[in-house]
């Protein structure tokens, strides 16, 4: 195992800097100069020579490339243009709520996604199975806009049990989470279901009730492991378009998070903050799926001993 | 009279498919005693396996259901067993081992987690009596390092030796009676001769009665007391293994026993018995091997004979004519 996680996190590496140069490419790749928009439309030549001076634009582009990545190694992303605040310390308190927002919704949709999943395999085509699809297929088709409007308006406006935006208390999280979380869940449990279904057909499922074992035993131990194997791949996937959904479900909870960060910045052409929040989300991706890389090992010994 | 270690009577199995229902199992009745090998032989598809899954009730997840019968085991009627007492059972007196050892055991678990499962279960042992027992079984069935070989999992092991810890997993409970259906199939033919060695070295240490299912007549001649060969979901003979081979008397043993290539003998093409198993869902009104019988009469084709004994020989029974015929022309002359 302590070989193949080595080998996982240095094949990270590549991708990192391959990510890193695509981002930095990015203000060379948009239309109009960044100078000359930091300038202003009033601005002189010598005003917009200057600030590209300024900013290291008028270096060779390998110049650049290294300044660049001496200011990242060291912690320094940049100034935003909109704003001339540091972008780190822009980012510092955005971060952690989308970080608890993407982690909650995950985790409640896993665990109950594969809830549903595994329970409607178990009672295929039966009543709880039918239950289950249920959800799962209005989990999927219901927009999360929507839904998000709707619980505002039963449980905020209506009944007043939880604040309708804002990170003030943990309260605050339950509905975004549920918003955010809604898809994925029903994805997982129809991922999980057919899976599971696949794995209670294999022969050794029929060994383990050879032996005499319960029926739960024969579906926790033996089945579910083999299942999670194809559910984490799904849940990983996933995982990275919780960050496209959280810009929506910031905006709709007015949660202060990097999702609204990313749209505001978008709106005033902030593009030092954008090219920040690139590197963020790729660098996240990535590290997903490291993640499921080492969870394959986890689950299954055939890659960990190969 | 004691009671049969198992006695199959009339069991009857049924497939839902779309509307109706396939018989796969029609009225199977045999017996086994204590220490003795049974072979149950016939073609793909003439229902053997159902026969052994209906027997451990492992027919969950297919259409399959018992629907009629019983199978007793020791006296008690299985198919009447609680599902929990049923699991008591299974893996405990009554072990049964599979076809396929490249899938029958559970990839992402430790052999020996596997093998301590029904130990620890039905025998009551701790972790380290459990563990203990598991590297014991694993000597047992002749697996080199075995203390090792219980940290492994089953994809760092061949086929061959996936067969033997299937083996020594069926047998860690001291079952009384042990269900093999087709276990040196899937296996290279040297590999077949050390496992079929290994289980009649076992059986007689364990004094264990056996079900063996087979395709395989050299299997049968290997390991078998006695012989129920299967055809369409029916007993169609039943014999000891030297009555068997010597003297065949259902067409379709006759066949059988025909399509093995011998030895000594020069031939230019393998005997085959021509045709198809019947589509369970199409099935002849009379005998049902009629259609690819040599010897097929005008009765054969209207009414499907009874399984009798056959005159002359203890524990003989044929469902054929012609062995009525025999019988009544014996009788004449006695």
């Amino acid at each position: 195992m302590g070989r193949y996680a080595l080998q996982r996190l240095i094949g990270v590496i590549p991708l990192l800097f391959i990510v890193s140069v695509l981002v930095f490419l990015f203000i060379h790749l948009i239309p109009g100069d960044p100078a000359r928009l930091i300038a202003g439309k009033e601005a002189t030549l010598e005003e917009i020579q200057g600030i590209q001076h300024q900013l290291g634009l008028d270096l060779p582009l390998w110049k650049q490339y290294f300044n660049y990545m001496g200011d990242l190694l060291s912690g320094n992303l940049g100034q935003s243009i909109r704003s001339g605040l540091p972008v780190t310390d822009m980012l510092a308190s955005r971060v952690m709520p989308t970080l608890w927002l993407t982690l909650l919704s995950m985790a409640w949709a896993l665990v109950i996604g594969l809830f549903i999943g595994v329970v409607s395999a178990v009672y295929r085509n039966r009543w709880p199975d039918y239950v289950g699809t249920l959800v799962a297929i209005s989990g999927m088709s219901i927009p999360g806009f929507w839904l998000g409007l709707v619980l505002i308006q039963v449980f905020s406006v209506q009944l007043g049990w939880v604040p309708t935006g804002g990170v003030d208390s943990w309260k605050s999280y339950i509905m975004p989470s549920l918003t955010l979380g809604a898809g994925i869940m029903s994805m997982l449990a129809r991922y999980s279901r057919s899976s599971m279904l696949e794995t209670m057909r294999e022969d050794y499922i029929r060994t383990g009730r050879a032996k005499g074992l319960r029926e739960t035993v024969v579906v926790g131990r033996h089945a579910l492991r083999n299942s999670l194997i194809q559910v984490v791949t799904v849940a990983g996937l996933q995982f990275g378009f919780l960050l496209g959904g959280s810009v929506m479900v910031e905006s709709v909870f007015s949660i202060p998070g990097i999702g609204r960060l990313l749209v505001d910045s978008i709106l005033y052409r902030d593009y030092t903050v954008i090219q920040a929040l690139l590197l963020i989300f790729a660098t996240q991706f990535i590290l997903i799926n490291l993640i499921v890389d080492l969870l394959y090992g986890v689950l299954n010994p055939k890659i960990r001993y190969s | 009279m004691t009671a049969h270690l198992l006695e199959v009577e009339g069991l009857k199995t049924e497939f839902k498919r779309g509307d109706g229902s396939i018989t796969a199992v029609a009225g199977v009745s045999f017996h086994i005693e204590k220490g003795e090998v049974l072979g149950l032989v016939g073609e793909s598809g003439c229902g053997k396996s159902v026969t052994s899954l209906s027997i451990m009730r492992l027919l969950k997840d297919t259409p399959g259901k018992i629907t009629g019968g019983a199978v007793r085991f020791e006296g008690t009627d299985l198919t009447k067993l609680s599902e929990r007492d049923m699991r008591r059972t299974r893996g405990n007196d009554l072990a049964m081992i599979f076809q396929e050892p490249m899938t029958s055991l559970n990839p992402v678990l430790r052999i020996g987690l596997q093998l301590m499962e029904p130990i620890r279960l039905h025998l009551g042992y701790d972790r380290k009596q459990a563990r203990a027992h598991a590297v014991h079984m694993l000597k047992l069935v002749g697996i080199p390092r075995a203390e090792e070989v219980v940290d492994d999992y089953p994809h760092q092991l061949s086929g061959g030796m996936r067969q033997r810890v299937m083996i020594a997993m069926a047998m860690s409970c001291h079952p009384k009676l042990l269900i093999a259906d087709e276990p040196t199939t899937a296996l290279d033919v040297t590999i077949q001769a050390q496992i079929l060695d290994l289980m009649k070295r076992l059986k007689e240490e364990q004094d264990m009665g056996m079900l063996l299912i087979t395709h395989d007549l050299g299997v049968v001649a290997e390991l078998c007391d006695r012989v129920v060969v299967m055809y369409a979901g029916r007993v169609v003979e039943e014999a000891s293994v030297r009555e068997l081979f010597a003297n065949p008397q259902h067409p379709y043993t006759k066949g059988l026993i025909q399509s093995v290539p011998k030895l000594r003998q020069k031939v230019r093409r393998l005997d085959s018995i021509k045709g198809n198993v019947p589509d369970l869902s199409q099935m002849p009104s009379g005998c049902k091997f009629a259609p690819r019988c040599q010897f097929v009469m005008d009765k054969c084709l209207a009414r499907e004979p009874d399984l009798i004994p056959v005159a002359g020989a203890s524990e003989r029974k044929s469902r054929c004519w012609l062995t009525q015929e025999e019988n009544a022309e014996g009788g004449e002359r006695a």
